[in-house]
């Protein structure tokens, strides 16, 4: 069987640089499971799922599981999202929950994974997701469901330094959202005085001139249209 | 002439080792940086900066910020040109271009300003009295050369060369305004450790600080905060950005010009940011606003409020001009009198309270000011600038002047009023002001809501000192309300700025001349030439409340939203009611609370990143393959594939063609999937389909339509059972969303009961529909365990296995009405199992069918579609009453059968032939009677056409009164567009294959 085709060929491969010290590039994911319970069979669906996979399951729906090749979310109530980086997980999960206890889905060409990471990554999402990404409150480990620019996007931090996040996003958006990052990342920094770093600068005052480089505005679809 | 404004080389905070060269009007000017576009012109002797809205009377600069009644030019050119801007805003930056605008041919010369004579006949209501007839429709089209003469700048058509973005922000305090109270506030907020965000619509902090003179204690306080505020790693500070709404639950709209004040550049810069900023607590530190009185000749370039004349010495260094009058009815002008004279002019000051602040009093004699009390200005003169005013003595019983006039020659006439905090976000929210009668304005009473704190000036604490104690204090209120208990630790001492009132203002709101009568060049609103004529006329025509006083008058109703004169206003129309200020009541304050650009709320979302799209799994194929796109809702999809020299007309029809002759191949990816799991979902199909699911065995496939609660057809597909306890379920591109979601509704609020599990599937799967009479023979050429035989695979059966090592499910339904299968892998395997099938189909003709062919052969094979479940069609409607399941009850089956549900002569789905063949009808058409004139509704219209190679002609689908009874006859088709009737034929909608042999060969 041939590996899966990316969503994104062929704009993105491998890292892409948005701005000074911030890339993003694909983390192609092994497989992604749901798993959803019934009220009544939510504890034994869940713990036979974190015996199965040998890890513990998230206590809320804010913060993931993880370790070496897996992370869980818990996405909703009663319901897990596993991403595996290594092996399949469909065979055994369901072997693990009786089919009158729960339901697994396999949902693993459904979602493209992205890491967004260096300096600024909060702050460019912020460009479109009203949730607040601040380490203090979303530290290591936080996911967030949320929208942004219209779509469904699911964001984990996964480091604080370099600051890291993956981004869950649909396939069929996969396109569209790449080119909102990419254009939203091309936005924020168009200073006059040149491209330059998304972390954010408290207190800045801008000063006049000091022109890094001079390029003019791309026509209104300068990027083909995916 | 009036002695012009000029540059000091002591005063102000602008750097004098950079000037700035900008031009007004054409004439090149230099300023230095520091500069606001209004103080550079002041310092280059520029008095008369614009034309009135309405009369085209000269007007100067008469504010400081935002307040700015007069100043409106337009900046820059091209597409960055930037109309109705207040030069009291604009920073100066070198190589700025601004223009005055409402005047023809010059500033200096208008011609409109013929008005200003007129304006006798020109008083409120006058156009909507004068205007009215002949015709109903005269209205508007006079609006229109009245909107021309009326004057603000123009917008320019051409495309915003900038970028504009949107940003979502979150704190715990947000600070609004950068003054005494605010930075007092944000202070002791960061020490708590609270996140803090302050905001200063000016480019730099210290709000009415930066008026008090540079270089003393002010100038300690205002850096040690702003260090305070850099050092803190919790606390952002955004200048130049201002809070423009206040929204619900702690969101506010904020717009950052972040390089409005930039020299433009060839290349394209962020211009501008919009922050929807989500605060926990609030502290409106938003200052208070200088308030005018009214009296004749008020508006000529020279009168200003008293603290801007003060704020252009000292910010600016700009010493408005040489001759001054300052009036004044409270304490805070003393200052201003004080600063002009230290600075070299000739003040006299005209307070008129008799009685006097000693303290001030004597500090104004000290720096050599003449102080007059218990008088009034009467009235300015002059004609382009004031020349001379009239002082008269002020009698407080009657609020009119008497005694004999003395004129005294001035060139700068300053006046004071009194302050309005400025409570606009309050407002916003609803939050309540009472009417003070010690300041005589209204000051904030009930916070409206939880999260907010008033401090400073907008809670009507003018002096200094109570300011930053207040907004020192309500700062740590709201870090604590926050959550962050943290301590009040010790702040730097405040600056000693001795202005604390010693007597308390007097309410002076205009100056009546001594027979009670009043100037008709007295202005409130100067923006929008609202004079105290047009209220006194308001009045006597009957209007009685604040809100109808504006809209008849206009007042409070230009770009400024009359921050200066509203309160005045009220107070005059309350002297005509003979009733309280409070009793006539304040207008609402809505938001923004400053213009903001329509770029800015845009941000990047224009263009081609306006929505986002989405793709198939197929999409690069397409794109090599040479296909068009069309837009399905939010998806994009392969359109037609034209051949050299096809249009979509010519492609489409050989695409539909020949897939009858041999086999096409269609991307069907944006099919809606949903996996549907568990023990009960048999039970649950049961419910949501009009037709029944128990019985169908695993491995085969069943079509199915739902109705909505009302009865009305929701959606249809086909659901292929995997096993005893999976479905995988398709319903339409357009329909997926609405269906995923109402399922979920109905297994989470009324079937809680049910151990079944909707997941959309959608994106986990491509789908290709291979299609036509040589299908079978393509597949069978395809390596791999997938048996496609008539007895292995037949008729709606379902097989999973490989293609040519792909995992595959094939199920083997069709929607052109040939022999079809939909096959489906995984989405990255999409691209692979296309190339694969492409491959094959070389030995047999095949063909790429985009949407427009697929949707040809659909109307051939009468499946209805989407503009046929349009929501108002039953299942009758569509003739599929028999497929409704008597022998179990299914959502919608209660309500479908209402009267009106059920009448005889409901809109029936139909076929449509013309009687000529060559005659080409167009969806959307009515259908009339044969005979007659097509007047009325008709009866019904035609939803889809398309040209069928098979029947030689345009053939249409449509909803037809009474329908199945008129097969046979002959309707006509009336296009009201093209003006077109053509007879034709009602027939089934089945055009080809009635009887579905094809698909089951």
């Amino acid at each position: 069987m041939p590996d899966p085709r990316s969503a994104l060929t062929p704009v993105a491969i491998g890292p892409v640089k948005l701005a000074a010290g911030l890339t993003c590039e694909e983390r192609p994911l092994a497989d992604l499971v749901l798993i959803s319970a019934w009220p009544e069979t939510e504890k034994p669906v869940f713990d036979a799922v974190g015996k199965t996979l040998e890890t513990a399951m998230p206590d809320d729906c804010r913060t993931a599981a993880a370790t070496d090749g897996l992370t869980v979310f818990r996405v909703a109530p009663r319901r897990l999202m596993i991403v595996s980086e290594a092996t399949a997980l469909l065979d055994p999960l369901r072997d693990a929950v009786p089919e009158t206890d729960g339901a697994v889905s396999q949902q693993g060409h459904s979602r493209v994974r992205l890491r967004l990471s260096g300096p600024g990554a909060a702050a460019l999402l912020a460009r479109g997701a009203p949730v607040d990404l601040d380490e203090v409150v979303f530290p290591v480990g936080a996911f967030a469901q949320t929208c942004i620019h219209h779509m469904w996007v699911q964001v984990h931090r996964t480091a604080a330094t370099p600051e890291t996040f993956d981004i869950y996003v649909l396939r069929s958006f996969a396109l569209s959202f790449w080119q909102w990052l990419t254009e939203a990342a091309h936005i924020a920094t168009q200073t006059s005085r040149g491209a330059h770093s998304l972390a954010w600068q408290t207190n800045e005052h801008t000063e006049n001139g000091e022109v890094d480089h001079v390029c003019k505005k791309p026509g209104r679809n300068h990027r083909n249209r995916p | 002439m009036a002695q012009a404004a000029k540059r000091l080389s002591t005063h102000g905070r602008v750097d004098r080792s950079r000037p700035l060269t900008f031009t007004f009007d054409g004439r090149t000017m230099t300023g230095f940086a520091g500069d606001s576009l209004a103080s550079a012109l002041l310092a280059n002797g520029v008095s008369l900066v614009a034309r009135s809205f309405k009369y085209h009377r000269p007007r100067g600069i008469y504010a400081l910020g935002v307040d700015e009644p007069n100043a409106l030019v337009t900046l820059n050119s091209g597409g960055r040109t930037d109309p109705n801007t207040q030069a009291t805003s604009v920073e100066l930056f070198d190589g700025l271009t601004a223009r005055s605008q409402n005047c023809w041919p010059s500033l200096g010369f208008d011609a409109m300003a013929i008005n200003d004579r007129l304006s006798r006949f020109l008083s409120a209501g006058f156009y909507y009295k004068t205007f009215m007839g002949p015709s109903r429709k005269s209205w508007m089209f006079y609006e229109r050369l009245i909107r021309k003469a009326a004057g603000m700048g123009r917008a320019t058509m051409l495309e915003d060369p900038d970028y504009y973005e949107k940003v979502h922000g979150f704190c715990d305090v947000m600070v609004v305004g950068g003054g005494p109270a605010g930075l007092a506030a944000a202070v002791a907020a960061a020490n708590t450790g609270a996140r803090v965000v302050l905001v200063e619509q000016s480019p730099i902090l210290g709000g009415g600080l930066l008026n008090e003179p540079a270089g003393g204690e002010v100038d300690r306080w205002i850096a040690e905060h702003v260090a305070a505020l850099a050092s803190a790693p919790n606390a952002r500070v955004l200048t130049r950005c201002t809070v423009f709404g206040a929204y619900d639950h702690g969101s506010f709209g904020l717009a950052e010009r972040v390089e409005d004040h930039v020299t433009p550049l060839e290349r394209a810069v962020l211009r501008q940011r919009m922050w929807t900023m989500r605060a926990r607590q609030t502290v409106l530190a938003t200052g208070a606003m200088e308030r005018p009185i009214v009296f004749g000749g008020n508006d000529l370039p020279g009168v200003m409020l008293a603290h801007a004349a003060r704020g252009y010495l000292n910010r600016y260094g700009v010493l408005t001009n040489g001759n001054a009058v300052v009036f004044t009815n409270n304490d805070s002008a003393y200052p201003v009198a004080v600063d002009l004279a230290q600075a070299g002019a000739s003040v006299t000051l005209v307070d008129a309270r008799s009685e006097a602040p000693v303290g001030a009093v004597s500090r104004a004699k000290a720096a050599n000011v003449t102080v007059q009390t218990g008088k009034a200005v009467a009235r300015a003169q002059g004609r382009k600038h004031v020349t001379s005013v009239e002082i008269m003595s002020y009698d407080p019983a009657t609020q009119q002047v008497k005694g004999t006039p003395k004129i005294r020659k001035c060139d700068l006439l300053c006046v004071s009023g009194g302050w309005n905090p400025t409570l606009h976000l309050l407002g916003q929210r609803g939050g309540k002001a009472v009417f003070d009668d010690a300041l005589s304005t209204f000051v904030p009473s009930v916070a409206p809501e939880e999260g907010f704190h008033l401090a400073g000036a907008a809670n009507g604490r003018l002096a200094t000192s109570d300011c930053i104690a207040d907004g020192s204090a309500k700062g740590l209120a709201a870090a604590q309300a926050s959550g962050h208990a943290g301590l009040d630790v010790a702040r730097p001492s405040a600056p000693d700025v001795p202005d604390a009132w010693e007597v308390p203002l007097q309410p002076v709101w205009e100056v009546r001349g001594s027979d009670g009568t009043s100037s008709n060049k007295a202005f409130v609103d100067l923006q929008h030439d609202v004079g105290i004529s047009d209220i006194e006329l308001a009045h006597r025509e009957g209007y009685v409340s604040a809100e109808h006083l504006k809209r008849y008058t206009t007042q409070g109703m230009a770009s400024d939203q009359g921050k200066t004169g509203n309160v005045v206003a009220l107070a005059l129309l309350a002297r005509l009611r003979e009733q309280s200020i409070p009793e006539i009541g304040v207008t609402t304050f809505r938001p923004p609370f400053t213009p903001v650009a329509a770029g800015t709320l845009a941000g990047h979302e224009t263009g081609h990143v306006i929505e986002p799209r989405r793709h198939t799994p197929l999409r690069q194929w397409h794109l090599e393959n040479g296909a068009e796109f069309i837009e399905t809702g939010i998806w994009d999809r392969a359109w037609y594939y034209p051949k050299k020299g096809e249009d979509v007309e010519a492609a489409y029809s050989r695409e539909a063609r020949d897939l009858r002759r041999s086999v096409g191949v269609i991307d069907v990816s944006t099919l809606g999937k949903i996996d549907v799991q568990g023990p009960d979902a048999a039970v649950f199909l049961d419910r949501i389909y009009v037709n029944g699911w128990k019985t169908l065995p695993a491995g085969k496939a069943r079509y199915g339509i739902m109705l909505r609660e009302d009865g009305m057809v929701f959606d249809d597909g086909t659901t292929t059972r995997l096993s005893d306890n999976q479905y995988f379920m398709t319903v339409t591109t357009a329909g997926a969303g609405a269906v995923m979601s109402y399922l979920e509704f109905l297994l989470q609020t009324c079937w809680t009961d049910l151990r079944v599990e909707v997941t959309s599937a959608t994106d986990q799967w491509a789908a290709i529909a291979v299609s036509g009479p040589r299908a079978r023979d393509l597949l069978s050429d395809i390596e791999g365990d997938i048996d496609v035989s008539n007895e292995a695979l037949p008729f709606m059966g379902m097989t999973e296995g490989t293609l040519a090592g792909l995992p595959v499910r094939v199920i083997r339904i069709t929607f052109t009405g040939e022999l079809g299968y939909e096959i489906y892998t995984p989405a990255g395997y999409g691209r692979d199992l296309q190339d694969v099938i492409v491959a094959a189909g070389a030995a047999h003709d095949l063909i790429s069918v985009g949407i427009e062919a697929f949707g040809a052969l659909r109307v051939e094979k009468g499946h209805f579609a989407g503009s046929e479940i349009t929501g108002r069609t039953t299942l009758d409607d569509l003739g599929m009453a028999r497929m409704g399941s008597t022998k179990k009850p299914y959502v919608g089956q209660v309500l479908a059968q209402r009267e009106a549900l059920v009448a005889p002569d409901r809109q029936q789905y139909i076929g449509l032939r013309p009687v000529d063949p060559k005659a080409v009808i167009r969806g959307g058409s009515i259908l009339h009677e044969a005979q007659g004139k097509p007047v009325g509704h008709g009866l019904g219209y035609v939803t889809a056409v398309a040209f069928s190679p098979l029947v030689g002609s345009t053939i249409g689908l449509g909803l037809l009164s009474g329908g199945r009874s008129r097969i046979g006859s002959t309707v006509n088709v009336v296009d009201t567009v093209d003006n077109t009737i053509i007879p034709v034929e009602v027939t089934t909608p089945h055009f080809y294959d009635p009887e579905g042999d094809k698909a089951r060969a």
